[in-house]
């Protein structure tokens, strides 16, 4: 549904251009659960927008990508007509930036559905909004409210239905759990897979939340400085790491009935334009070797998933 | 349907005033003293009590620069008008066109500048270039230039302050909807293929609005003045020197200042009550929506 070949995005800048993802090669096959896992920054967001087609103007591309048999980006160019805003939508990592805070969410909702189902009567619009309303499990009496009338969760989800509207193929969510209470998290997250599984969609779910993501996914992605470092067909990656990156990452989350300190990863997720050279994890890694500071790692196939990772290569060979 | 957006924007601006008219009370005093001058400025024509001589057709130099006395309450000046009768014509005629000239700039600055916003990169470049510019130039000079190209009537001022002010308005919605343009909500609707007058009637327009009516309240009095400046400084305002306008009175008080101090009292004292109270009024509303600038007029100092 979604396939990305050696994909590099980067921003234009006064000196240059900053490339953020860089040699991505991603799958996501129709139907499917994937998650994006990672820092803040290492481009999570920028991947989702290539993949949604609202990548800013000033953005630059290589490779290609393919969503819906449809090439969307090929090399500099970008041709997202009928796709964006049709076949793929997003979530918006911002709430704030899907309801318009001036109209109720059933004018956003019935202009939504008038555009893309041209000719339906002003009576189906409105139950078809009502029914979208429903789906994300809202109140119809949330139909003539404002946005600011609603609570965080609320708006996450007339956000969803509002995304839902066009009946898209394929939904990229940035970061549908963030600012949300520990109860709600788990209410829009499992409202997604629902949708998901009704809608039969592929889901794009960009977190950098493990807990959810183990929630919730069918597929693991885990991004560092703009690179997949680890690659899994579910989520037993996330109990078993072997990134190094991923065992760091999994080390510093809270566990139930442990007293130990949290662990964290030291230092500072690299910026882009000054990734280090070799692995760009090396400056962090504590299994850091010789070869990991001249060498940037392949994906290397380790078993039941793919690494970014030197110390893989070598069993890979054999 | 359509009415929805208006109505919360008129429901933040009354909230933003009942806010202010609670905390403020110098905006208490100015309102009040607005309402009553819009009143007079109303009410002037029919309670003048030369209606002819106010509107300047009438004139007897014989009663020439009369004190004042219960026959001309506040005198008359050089060509024997009596002056509260001008004052009354006066007032209503800037107030009404300081309104106009806001409110044309205000709807004008809006559109300008939310199109800008969303067009093609080359027409933003180009549109903000010029708006830079006509910000840039001298603002009286230009009015008083465009003013006397256009004829020096009284219609000429107004097209030519609303040419010098509206850049102000387009600048800041340019700037307002640069930021929007960025949410999904106004994106997602362009990339629908809904036009680019759908998105600003809807999505920029009812969510620039409130903020720039408050704008625009707080510059009505530099408005009054700044017609007043041209009209006293220039005395191109008015085609015939008998159209009552406040800062041609002043200017023409002045030459009789000494033996008629009445003449120039009036309409200036007048005009500084306007520049004042609008002054207040517009500060007290612009720090309540805007807290973090109290206190700007520290800057005049
Ligand atoms: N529109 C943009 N213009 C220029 N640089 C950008 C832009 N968007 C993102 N970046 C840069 O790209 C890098 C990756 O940003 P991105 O938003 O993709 O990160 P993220 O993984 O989504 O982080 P977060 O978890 O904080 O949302 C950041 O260093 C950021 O500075
Ligand atoms: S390649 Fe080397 S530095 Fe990079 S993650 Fe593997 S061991 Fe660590
Ligand atoms: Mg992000």
């Amino acid at each position: 549904m979604v396939r990305s070949e050696e994909l590099g995005i980067g921003y234009e800048h006064d000196e240059g251009v900053a490339w953020v993802v860089e040699d991505l090669d991603l799958e996501v096959e129709h139907g499917v659960v994937t998650c994006l896992i990672g820092e803040s920054g290492c481009g999570k967001s920028t991947i989702g927008n290539a993949i949604s087609g609202l990548l800013p103007p000033y953005a630059r591309t290589y490779g290609r990508l393919v969503v819906a048999d449809r090439v969307v980006i090929d090399g500099d160019k970008m041709n997202f007509t009928g796709v964006r805003g049709k076949v793929v939508v997003r979530i918006a990592q911002d709430p704030a930036s899907a309801l318009n805070p001036y109209l109720t969410i059933g004018e956003q909702l019935s202009t939504a559905i008038r555009t893309h189902f041209p000719g339906l009567s002003e009576h189906d619009v409105r139950s078809k909004a009502l029914e979208l309303l429903s789906d994300v499990m809202l109140g119809e009496d949330v139909y003539d409210r404002y946005p600011h009338q609603l609570s965080g969760g609320m708006k996450r989800r007339a956000a969803i239905a509002l995304a839902l509207a066009p009946e898209p193929e394929v939904i990229v969510a940035d970061e549908p759990t963030s600012a949300l209470d520990a109860y709600l998290k788990y209410a829009v997250a499992s409202l997604l897979k629902k949708l998901q599984r009704e809608w039969e969609l592929t889901l794009v779910f960009i977190t950098h939340d493990v807990s959810i993501a183990r929630y919730i996914c069918d597929q693991v992605v885990v991004v560092y400085a703009g690179r997949i470092v680890e690659e899994g067909a579910s989520p037993r990656c996330l109990e078993s790491p072997s990134h190094p990156y991923l065992e760091l990452l999994l080390k510093a989350l809270p566990k139930r009935f442990s007293k130990d300190r949290l662990a964290d990863i030291p230092g500072m997720p690299p910026r882009p334009g000054m990734y280090p050279t070799g692995c760009k994890f090396h400056p962090r890694c504590p299994y850091v070797f010789e070869r990991c500071r001249q060498e940037e790692p392949p994906i290397i196939k380790a078993g039941d998933r793919l690494v970014r990772c030197w110390r893989y290569y070598e069993q890979s060979l054999t | 349907m359509s009415s929805l957006p208006l109505r919360s924007t008129i429901e933040d601006i009354t909230s933003l005033l009942t806010r202010t008219w609670r905390k403020r009370p110098g905006f208490r005093v100015s309102l009040i003293i607005m309402i009553v001058l819009f009143t007079v400025a109303a009410l002037g024509p029919y309670i003048a009590p030369y209606p002819r001589q106010g509107l300047g057709v009438e004139i007897d130099v014989t009663n020439a620069l009369l004190p004042p006395s219960p026959k001309h309450i506040l005198g008359t000046d050089s060509l024997g008008r009596d002056v509260l009768s001008r004052v009354l014509f006066a007032l209503g005629r800037g107030l009404y066109q300081s309104l106009v000239v806001v409110a044309v700039s205000l709807v004008l600055g809006i559109v300008v500048g939310s199109f800008t916003a969303l067009a093609p990169r080359s027409i933003e470049a180009v549109v903000s270039y010029v708006i830079e510019l006509l910000l840039a130039l001298p603002s009286i000079l230009l009015a008083a230039l465009l003013a006397i190209l256009l004829g020096g009537t009284a219609t000429s001022i107004t097209v030519a302050l609303i040419v010098t002010w509206f850049p102000w308005y387009a600048r800041v919605s340019y700037l307002q909807a640069r930021g929007l343009r960025e949410l999904d909500f106004v994106r997602i609707p362009l990339y629908y293929g809904l036009s680019r007058a759908y998105v600003v009637v809807k999505h920029i327009g009812p969510n620039i609005l409130a903020p720039m009516i408050v704008e625009a309240l707080s510059d009505m009095g530099s408005v009054v003045l700044e017609i007043s400046s041209i009209t006293f400084l220039f005395g191109i305002g008015i085609g015939s020197f008998e159209e009552p306008d406040l800062g041609m009175m002043v200017a023409n008080g002045l030459r009789d200042l000494v033996r008629a101090p009445w003449v120039f009292t009036a309409p200036a004292a007048i005009l500084a009550l306007i520049a004042i109270v609008f002054t207040v009024f517009g500060e007290a509303v612009y720090e309540e929506h805007h807290p973090i600038l109290r206190r700007r007029w520290w800057l005049w100092f």
